[in-house]
């Protein structure tokens, strides 16, 4: 029964090695250091000397969190009383799990959302210059708050019990007046808890406001006036725990500002353990007091309404005031539903993109391209179909490859790179400047002078560079040689050389990223990146492409008035526009519409179900392929995790239930609990940098992220396993020791057995749990994609995860923008993952009940 | 005319029949006792009368029920009004963890009375009605919660009388009381007879020959035996009646 000592000292270990590692810190400037953190805004670690200044890394934690409870706590509070007293009991155990689901959504996916959705309306709808900012953080961690919020106050009003109720309605108190004047004072310090648990969650949040908030460390000068905050809520802050997470990866490990950030992790966690003895106390002073005198709610009805009207004799059944009474109630019901709608429609609108973008990944149109490359990667597929296709596709594209290569005299440097690429022996000075000067020949006569120079030099050994001067004279004689060198009419800064180039990239993709058809001959293409090889590999990305490719977006510069310098002016033009009035219109325009009118044609759009998604491992950073490596990782990691916890967390539960007296070491341990249950995951990511990395395994590997995810999930398991062992009736137990076992025996064979499900289902939630986080695997495992963890050394290698390859896609680069329906997907098995695991521990808990009822 | 009708009434709690077909009219003066084994439907019937069995979910009524004449169940009910004129005692004495003052004041206050006097008028006038005066004039203050078991249904029953009910309903009010409350509680019923209509459910048979003037005996949901307390008690003209009074079944 010692192990339950191992959470005393978890928590004392995260308490002093985060301090130790704050220690160079806190005295590397005395005092004044400390006066600086606490009050200056100025946080410039990598200055000379370095500013930290921890004020406006507060004042962004404190402002994301004021405002998500603003949200929060009226919704959250609203739909617990619907959950409790509006709607029939049915519906509320229907419900009550699919509240508590949604509080398992990790914390990725609502980032994600954050900057994939939300910031892109925020800033199309309220013109902000970034949608990256504190309002959009803020109304995320609303939306995560509430679900923890419902959750523990539905609890608490819930417990109120019916008495209470009855007594009121006997007295012809209506709905509304029983549940604000009654109901709601006798649950206050449930509901207190709940606010609290609420306002942890969003100041402990790490995920959500690095990703939505934008990050700048911005403080109003006059931070305590409300139009200040609401002013600078368009703007980016920077919040304690994204600091944390942006800043350490980029720290030396000695250095005085990793000293800092821990100096910040120090006081998270002091703030933690801080409201958690608050909550400890709202509770134990609600408990213990025999007389808790509760005050009166202001109700508007019993304190407003009377001043204006004048006292009624008692018998005097005054209408105005039944009316009153009357709206007041429907009012109340009306807001109370109003807020419960509000709650699961946003959430619909969260989890509806991602599931429905994300089934992309795994059903969607693929082009024949993405067909070839299933087929060429993972033998998935059947290769003669495909191939047969591939043929008619390339024979529809050989007209697009002519049209391109009777205007290649547009871009004649390629042609010089091409003939540079020839042979050895075509490598003659004199002959290579002479291709040159054809190339670069800038009039009709010029070309016809230069041709026949070089057909002088040549000899049979360069036939291969003739013929391709050659080709270009045939191509190029009844040019308008002196336009490539013309600027474009609507687009001045390119040239019209230029402006063919980019559609000829946009096609063929032969300079790099991205492209439509990918090159005409796929022979020797090996050296080039698979999103150049395949061509758009899902119809989705061609269609983005062929968009691209009819419209050009042009930055404008702005004139601003008074030497004000304005950002430039995004335009949008129709690409064809550009060659308007030239010689060449007309073939471009041919061109376009060829492209356009058999799109469908070169690159077969077909449903394709591709459910080695979950099977395959991807390229190019999730271009293409599937998420396998990750789902591993994401699966090992839980379940080492778990494997560490659960021995641990039982025995703690097991000590708590059975052998713990009710004496200052159990309260003790029980605070120790909540608050490793309330600690920011990202302290936990500190922790298991400071100590597993850098003590144990020496370098960020899986066996650190397991250790630390382990930790994380501690009290989940101790918390669901202890309410297994004490719902085991004690029955049982006097009837095994009436039959002469030992405490330990009868543990072993009566209690734990009968408390197996209960176990069973806190081991599914540990797992969701880890499975879900992100911030404590940043700097302990994670790596962004990368192939499977292989080998006997398993434990000691980094690992790619499902969540942070989820963040590592949302933040990413232009690659990853080309491939939405992955990024979502990613997203989509994330939390398909860890609702399924919670569905099934909610379904076994369901059973538990249910027998237990018999 | 009597101040409670019920004609043909019957509860249904989802199938499951509770009350069926009572027809028993309620006098305005005096007490009448509702005896009968567990579960007989006597609390549910208790509680139809100032539609407390509303707030459970799936209930359903047949028949008619009125008080003072209003059809109870009728669609246009102001139920806040019903409620206020029929007050109610629970088993477990239910006061809110409020001061007595404003356990006293709740259901006035919800009428709309805010002055002070007035208030403090109807504290004294229920508490003293409710025989708890002396024992709470100096700690009105304090918190329902600090009472005895005894006082806190006597609390109650002021609470009840706060609204100016005009009839009282009791469900059990003694079962969690020790006698000497117990002896409290049956001596303040006696004296709000006078003034109210008083209807009270019990276990206790002995309770119901005490206070009561009429007795009804219910029965697995029927009304067997409704008459004087002195005839049902001594002259039952039903053997079910006798055999559950005299102790053989029950």
């Amino acid at each position: 029964m010692r192990t339950a000592n191992f959470v005393l000292f978890a928590v004392v270990a995260l308490f002093v090695f985060i301090f130790y590692r704050s220690l160079p810190f806190l005295t590397s400037g005395g005092i004044n250091r400390l006066v600086e953190a606490f009050t200056s805004r100025q946080w410039f670690p990598n200055a000379e000397p370095p500013v930290f200044g921890m004020l406006s890394l507060f004042y962004g934690s404190a402002v994301v969190t004021v405002i998500a409870m603003l949200f929060a706590v009226p919704v959250g509070i609203f739909s617990a009383v619907v959950l409790s007293d509006l709607v029939p009991f049915s519906i509320r155990q229907l419900f009550k799990p699919v509240i508590e689901l949604l509080a398992a959504i990790p914390s990725v996916a609502f980032g994600f959302f954050a900057i994939k959705i939300v910031a892109p309306q925020l800033q199309e709808s309220f013109g902000f210059t970034s949608g990256t900012n504190a309002l959009n953080a803020a109304l995320i961690l609303a939306v995560m708050a509430v679900p923890t919020i419902v959750s523990v106050a539905e609890d608490a009003i819930s417990g109120v019990g019916r008495e209470l109720r009855e007594a009121s309605y006997s007295l012809g108190a209506t709905r509304a007046e029983t549940i604000l004047q009654v109901v709601l004072p006798a649950s206050w310090s449930g509901i207190a808890a709940a606010v609290i648990l609420g306002t942890m969650r969003a100041v402990g949040e790490t995920m959500v406001v690095w990703m939505a908030a934008g990050n700048a460390a911005n403080m109003p000068s006059a931070w305590y006036r409300v139009d200040q905050i609401i002013s600078g809520l368009g703007g980016a802050v920077r919040t304690m725990t994204a600091t944390i997470a942006g800043d350490i990866g980029e720290t030396p490990a000695d250095s005085l500002h990793r000293s800092a950030l821990f100096t910040v992790g120090l006081i998270l966690l002091v703030f933690t353990f801080a409201m958690n003895l608050l909550t400890e106390w709202i509770t134990n002073r609600n408990k213990n007091s025999k007389n808790p005198v509760i005050r009166r709610l202001p109700n508007f009805f019993s304190n407003f309404l009377p001043k204006i009207l004048p006292n009624f004799p008692f018998y005097f059944n005054f209408s105005a005031v039944k009316y009153f009474r009357f709206v007041f109630d429907k009012g109340f019901t009306v807001l109370a539903y109003f807020s419960i709608s509000v709650l699961f429609f946003t959430l619909g609108i969260i989890l509806i993109p991602i599931f429905s973008a994300g089934m992309e990944a795994v059903v969607f149109q693929g082009t024949v391209e993405h067909r070839l490359f299933l087929w060429e990667r993972f033998q998935r597929g059947d290769s003669r179909t495909i191939h047969k296709e591939f043929r008619e596709c390339s024979e529809a594209r050989q007209t697009i490859y002519r049209q391109l290569k009777n205007l290649s005299w547009l871009a004649p440097d390629d042609w010089i790179a091409e003939a540079g690429s020839l042979g050895r022996e075509t490598k003659n000075r004199r002959l290579n400047r002479a291709f040159q000067n054809l190339c670069n020949a800038n009039s009709a006569k010029e070309l016809q002078t230069q041709f026949e120079k070089l057909e002088k030099l040549c000899s049979d050994k360069t036939e291969p560079l003739f013929q391709l001067a050659n080709e270009y004279y045939e191509i190029a004689k009844d040019a308008d040689l002196p336009l490539r060198h013309q600027p474009v009419t609507v687009n001045p800064d390119i040239t019209y050389s230029e402006a063919f180039r980019q559609i000829r990239t946009l096609i063929t993709g032969t300079e790099g990223t991205g492209c439509i058809l990918g090159p005409e001959n796929r022979e020797g293409l090996e050296h080039l990146p698979p999103e150049v090889r395949y061509g758009p590999a899902h119809w989705t990305t061609a269609q983005k492409f062929l968009k691209q490719l009819r419209w050009a977006t042009v930055w404008k510069p702005q004139s601003g008035v008074d030497g004000k310098i304005l950002p430039s002016q995004k335009i949008v033009i129709d690409r064809t526009l550009f060659f308007a009035g030239t010689s060449i219109a007309d073939d471009i325009q041919t061109l376009f519409d060829h492209l356009e009118q058999n799109a469908d044609k070169m690159l077969q759009p077909r449903l394709t179900f591709y459910l080695h998604y979950f099977f395959d491992p991807s390229t190019a950073g999730h271009y293409m392929g599937g998420i396998a490596p990750e789902l591993l990782g994401t699966a090992l990691i839980s379940l080492f995790s778990i494997l560490l916890a659960l021995p641990l967390g039982v025995l703690t539960a097991a000590y708590l239930v059975e052998a713990a007296k009710d004496n200052r070491i159990t309260r003790l341990l029980r605070l120790c609990i909540s608050t490793l249950a309330g600690v920011p995951s990202i302290v936990f990511g500190l922790f298991g940098l400071a100590v597993i990395v850098e003590f144990i395994t020496g370098k960020p590997c899986l066996l650190a992220g397991t250790m630390t995810l382990a930790l994380l999930i501690l009290p989940v398991v101790i918390r669901t396993a202890e309410e297994a062992i004490r719902s085991v009736p004690q029955t049982y137990r006097e009837a095994a020791a009436g039959l002469g076992a030992a405490p330990v025996r009868i543990f072993i064979s009566v209690t734990l057995p009968a408390a197996l499900p209960g176990i069973l289902t806190g081991t599914i939630l540990g797992i969701s749990r880890a499975a879900g986080e992100t911030a404590p695997l940043l700097f302990t495992c994670a790596v962004a994609s990368g192939g499977f963890v292989t080998g006997s050394n398993i434990l000691f290698q980094p690992t790619p995860v499902l969540s942070y390859a989820a963040y590592d896609m949302a933040v990413g680069d232009r690659l990853a923008e080309l491939v939405p329906y992955n990024q979502f997907g990613l997203v989509a098995a994330l939390v398909l993952f860890v609702l399924l695991l919670n569905m099934t521990a909610m379904m076994l808990r369901a059973r538990i009940s249910a027998q237990l009822r018999g | 005319m009597p101040m409670i009708q019920s004609e043909n009434f019957s509860l249904y709690y989802g199938n499951k029949l509770a009350v069926n077909r009572v027809s028993m009219d309620i006098e305005t003066s005096g007490v009448t006792a509702i005896i009968g084994p567990s579960g007989c439907g006597k609390s549910s019937f208790l509680r139809s009368i100032n539609r407390m069995n509303d707030l459970i979910p799936n209930t359903r009524i047949e028949g008619r029920l009125t008080v003072d004449g209003n059809d109870v169940y009728d669609k246009r009910t102001d139920l806040v009004q019903l409620r206020r004129h029929v007050g109610m005692v629970f088993q477990r004495p239910n006061p809110f963890p409020k001061s007595i003052f404003d356990n006293i004041v709740y259901g006035p206050r919800l009428q709309g009375i805010r002055n002070r006097t007035k208030l403090n008028e109807i504290v004294e006038n229920c508490l003293k009605s409710a025989a708890l005066w002396e024992e709470a004039k100096d700690i009105l203050s304090k918190s329902a919660l600090a009472l005895s078991g005894g006082q806190q249904q006597r609390l109650c029953i002021a609470r009840a009388l706060a609204t100016q009910p005009r009839v009282l309903l009791m469900d059990e009010p003694c079962s969690a009381l020790d006698p000497i409350a117990t002896g409290k509680i049956e001596e303040l019923i006696v004296v709000l007879k006078e003034q109210y209509t008083v209807v009270i459910v019990t276990h206790n048979m002995q309770q119901a020959a005490r206070i009561s003037d009429r007795t009804a005996f219910f029965c697995l949901g029927d009304l067997i035996e409704y008459n004087d307390t002195n005839t049902i008690f001594t002259n039952p003209s039903n053997p079910q009646t006798e055999a559950y009074i005299t102790g053989r079944f029950g």
